[in-house]
């Protein structure tokens, strides 16, 4: 039998995976799943890339995860919480997801610092977390360390929307590290900058889920990107999985013809 | 016959339409022929306001401290009951927004209480609460706060809608609450339009202050009532002179600080 279809059982003495995803499917419109059947488990520690054309679900099969989108059948799981099945296990379940958006989703208003701070709601600190006005010691000096690591300590006391897109994605990244998540999950996070910012961000992100032994789904329209930072490549397509494979052996040609 | 090229607008209207189109206008000549507003009236009515601007200069000063104390106590009435109505706009807001609200239902109710506290005019909020708590400032600015809720929560709840939904989708991943998502992602973003509304909520009850002295809910209108009652032209043009100042203050005040904060 295929252990996709055992649930989310786990052999004796065997780590589970961080994120374990069983049949999943999704449609926004009636008869036409933007997926559907979709499964598989990520280690923990890995880095995986999820590729696919424009339309395929990237995005959408993404938030599901966290239950951002709802999926219309399957399950979840995430280090063993499962977000579909109690309220208690989605909030769980999210306080250990870190999410790097495309768009990096920080408050323009607002100061870098005070973004980052932010991050620290996933651990229930309540309204210490809501400012940085309201942050004890242990928790500014945490926040500007996380910020000093994506190389952005000098811009704390800038605003969000007087930052360059790659100095707001690096932001969004030290609000993610500030999470302290298990498992990070970033949609495009390199698509709305220069190819040179792209590449800066991705490299520093990499380096940086690698450092904190993260275990990471991205995805990406960058093959490149892919075939460099990531251990393994997921391809969907068609409403299904094209392809499964670790990246060591794939050629960037592999990858092109599943986007024809 | 209809040609399918031929704009709507340059359709010819149905019938149906130039039959309301005449009720309307029949309603309009109605509405002019009930207020009973004729030339001969407006004729007779100029040298009348011409007498009674010639009786209300020059300004009587006799009793202006008075007048300043009392403009004084119109202001801070308006004060009190602005701020007091701005605190109590924020949850309001945040219910009767469909997107932060904990249950639909909840939304409705707070929609409907909204409504009704800007829809019933300042005036009648002040004779109730003249009623509820007697004669006096304290009336006026129950009054005052009740207005700023309808007038402010309605805007809040719009400013906190149109907020970029993306820094909420980001506290709602890591699992952030809903007071967090609120006060960190919400409210910041909505808070130029929030500082907007209050400063209009300001100029909005200081000209609304002014008159809740007539139906005793404090302030300087019953200076205003009693000097107009007397004849005391010459003093009421002292007491509509320093509203005018006051009011201008307050909205020149009010645009230089929202040149500075927005």
């Amino acid at each position: 039998m295929n252990a996709l279809t055992q649930g989310f059982d786990v052999a004796a003495g065997q780590d589970p995976a961080a994120i374990s995803v069983r049949s999943l499917a999704k449609s926004f419109v009636a008869g036409s799943p933007v997926f559907s059947g979709i499964s598989f488990d990520i280690p923990k520690g890995s880095i995986v890339a999820l590729l696919g054309a424009n339309g395929a679900g990237k995005s959408t099969l993404l938030r599901c995860l966290p239950r951002l989108i709802d999926p219309d059948s399957g399950d979840v799981a995430i280090l063993g919480q499962r977000p579909l099945r109690s309220r208690a296990e989605l909030k769980r379940s999210r306080s250990l997801v870190g999410f790097v958006f495309q768009k990096h989703n920080l408050v323009g208003r607002l100061s870098a610092f005070t973004n980052v701070v932010h991050g620290a709601q996933a651990r229930g600190l309540g309204a210490k977390a809501w400012t940085q006005a309201l942050a004890p010691q242990a928790l500014r000096r945490e926040a500007l360390s996380c910020l000093s690591r994506v190389g952005l300590a000098h811009v704390a006391g800038q605003r969000a929307d007087s930052l360059s897109g790659g100095q707001s994605q690096r932001v969004a990244i030290a609000r993610a590290l500030m999470q302290r998540p298990e498992v990070v999950l970033a949609d495009e996070p390199a698509a709305s900058l220069d190819p040179q910012a792209g590449d800066e961000v991705m490299r520093l992100f990499a380096n940086l889920m690698r450092e904190e032994r993260k275990t990471v789904l991205f995805t990406s329209h960058n093959l490149e990107h892919a075939l460099a930072f990531a251990d393994r490549i997921i391809v969907i397509g068609k409403g299904g999985i094209q392809l499964d494979s670790p990246t060591c052996g794939l050629q960037l040609n592999d990858l092109r013809t599943l986007y024809v | 016959m209809s040609d399918a090229s031929t704009p709507r607008r340059l359709e010819r209207p149905s019938a149906l339409t130039f039959v309301l189109l005449l009720a309307a206008t029949a309603f309009v000549l109605a509405s002019f022929h009930q207020s009973g507003l004729s030339a001969e009236k407006l004729v007779r009515g100029f040298p009348a306001l011409g007498r009674l601007v010639e009786q209300m200069f020059p300004p009587s000063v006799e009793r202006l401290p008075q007048v300043l104390t009392l403009l004084l106590q119109t202001f801070m009435m308006a004060v009190t009951g602005t701020l007091l109505g701005l605190i109590l706009s924020v949850p309001f807001a945040i219910l009767s927004a469909p997107s932060l609200s904990p249950h639909p239902l909840l939304v409705w109710f707070t929609r409907a209480v909204v409504a009704l506290f800007r829809t019933v005019p300042d005036l009648v909020w002040a004779i109730v609460f003249v009623i509820a708590v007697g004669l006096g400032p304290a009336a006026g600015v129950l009054a005052l706060m009740v207005d700023t809720i309808g007038f402010a929560a309605r805007f809040f709840a719009e400013a906190m809608e149109e907020t970029d939904k993306g820094p909420r989708e980001a506290l709602t991943a890591m699992g952030a609450k809903r007071s967090g998502i609120i006060f960190s992602a919400v409210i910041p973003q909505a808070l130029p339009s929030m500082i907007n509304t209050s400063l209009f909520s300001l100029e909005k009850a200081t000209r609304g202050s002014v008159v809740l002295g007539l139906v005793g809910a404090g302030g300087i209108g019953i200076e205003l009532k009693v000097a107009l009652e007397l004849f005391d032209y010459d003093q009421a043009a002292t007491t509509i002179i320093a509203i005018f100042v006051l009011v201008l203050i307050v909205e020149r005040a009010s645009t230089w600080i929202r040149s500075r904060v927005i």
